[in-house]
């Protein structure tokens, strides 16, 4: 009898585990767990803005900052800049297109919309910690031009001249 | 065979009936042009009589001729909507289609015999035929060896003249960046904002209609107004149940009407015909001037102002 309670419960953990580890596509992308603040727009279709991200440690905080990037440019906009508003204005998409976002952000198809600005060193001023985890800011150059034309080839963004 | 036969004809009608369906609506023109502040400022401006009267009006064709930042903004301009699938109409080309009208122009009279007066805008809108205009200034600033650029990029819907999109800003100064790399930069600057904007009016365009305007008058020689009776319903009620029914949701807002003439604003209507063809105001005002004749004995004279101004007279030809 305890053998088979000890199964059930091995069982439930297992059950439980599965879920935590599967991601829910929505919560996962659309998170706003970083922080934007604009800089310029660059002269060859990038916008450059500092983000803060976070991370186990420096390093993860850095790599993070890279996908949360193209997250804030896609899904959130960036405050005072030409893309106030995010290029995904339909989060519904999220789902509709998840094998898209994940073969994007899994595969590191997307290093190619970002480079990290400068030496990729990070200033005293802008490294945190807060709690257990660490807090990066660093300047990004996004590769939007390219983002948005690949998002429309997708179908899950409307070109300006769909329809017509 | 039969069989084969009956399948091969219903699928090749079934391709025939989706791809009239799937007629695509008149794809907007854009032209970009310098605001008249701009040209006022800069001193490319010439007179003209309008009716007597003497007004100012912007010189583009001289503006183009003597200004290369005022040919590179516009070149860049067109170079980013054209990667955005909006190949931008070209205002030097426009302007010599212009010129060559001006000639023909010169021998149009009115029925009085004064001239036809219109301000090189209209002109512009009438030959060019562009569905948005993109009005652009800008305006360098200085302060000390600093400089920097106001910039403002209006989307003016040439049917309506309501201004239907916006890119304006100040540029951070900047103290070793030479003109042509300030502009460039204030153009990169508010070009995606724009096109969101742009972005939604096209939306609204296809989920209720295009905003025009119509006017009705009569004809002196008309026997009768727009209270005559037809069938037991004035005119009047008859032309606004029209309009009502031509409209996408019924949209549209009487904005006068009296015995002899009639203002309608806010006049959505629709992009396709009922054969699923491409239509404009022009098209679209045809209908109540068919209508008019076919069910009441009407005749009506159909004129337009601009692109989005329908004008139906009504008593004779």
């Amino acid at each position: 009898m305890s053998k088979i309670k000890g199964i059930v419960v091995l069982l439930m953990l297992s059950v439980l585990s599965f879920n935590a580890n599967a991601q829910n596509t929505a919560t996962d992308f659309s998170s706003m767990n970083y922080e934007v603040q604009f800089i310029r727009t660059g002269l060859d279709g990038t916008i450059l803005f500092k983000i803060y991200s976070y991370g186990k440690d420096d390093d993860q905080a850095i790599a993070n900052a890279k996908s949360d990037a193209l997250k804030a440019v896609m899904f959130r906009g960036i405050p005072g800049s030409d893309l106030v508003g995010p290029m995904v204005t339909d989060l519904a998409a999220l789902e509709t297109h998840k094998d898209f976002f994940q073969t994007f952000f899994g595969t590191q198809q997307y290093l190619q919309y970002v480079s990290i600005s400068g030496d990729g060193s990070v200033d005293g001023d802008d490294r945190f910690k807060v709690g257990k985890r660490f807090k990066v800011g660093v300047v990004v150059s996004v590769q939007k031009g390219n983002l948005r034309k690949l998002l429309e080839g997708a179908g899950i963004i409307r070109s300006l001249n769909s329809g017509f | 065979m039969k069989k084969i036969t009956s399948w091969f004809i219903g699928a090749l009608l079934l391709m025939v009936a989706t791809n009239t369906a799937m007629a695509q609506a008149k794809k907007p023109t854009i032209m970009v042009v310098p605001s008249k502040n701009w040209c006022v400022e800069n001193g490319f401006t010439k007179t003209y009589s309008n009716q007597g009267k003497t007004e100012v009006e912007p010189d583009y064709e001289m503006a183009l001729a003597n200004n290369f930042d005022l040919k590179l903004v516009i070149g860049k301009i067109n170079g980013m909507m054209s990667e955005r699938g909006f190949p931008l109409k070209d205002l030097e080309a426009s302007l010599a289609s212009l010129k060559n009208n001006a000639a023909e122009e010169m021998l149009t009279a009115s029925k009085s015999g004064s001239e036809v007066s219109e301000s090189a805008v209209d002109k512009l809108k009438k030959v060019a035929k562009a569905d948005i205009i993109m009005e652009l200034s800008w305006k360098m600033n200085q302060r000390g060896p600093f400089k920097s650029v106001s910039f403002i990029l209006r989307g003016l819907d040439a049917y309506t003249n309501k201004q239907v999109a916006d890119g304006i800003g100040t540029g951070p100064e900047n103290g070793s960046a030479s003109v042509p790399v300030l502009l460039e930069t204030a153009v990169l600057a508010h070009i995606d904002n724009f096109n969101a904007k742009l972005q939604a009016h096209f939306d609204d365009l296809f989920a209720n209609g295009r905003e025009v305007g119509l006017k009705i008058r009569k004809w002196d020689s008309f026997d009768g107004d727009l209270e005559k009776e037809f069938d037991g319903e004035e005119l009047g009620s008859l032309i606004e149940k029209w309009v009502g029914d031509n409209t996408v949701k019924g949209r549209f807002s009487t904005q006068d009407a009296t015995e002899t003439m009639m203002n309608f604003e806010q006049v959505r209507i629709p992009l396709f015909d009922d054969k699923g063809r491409a239509t404009d105001t022009r098209n679209w005002a045809k209908g109540l001037q068919k209508t008019l004749k076919d069910k009441y004995k009407i005749d009506a004279k159909l004129t337009m102002k601009g692109l989005g101004e329908a004008t139906i007279i009504i008593g004779e030809k």
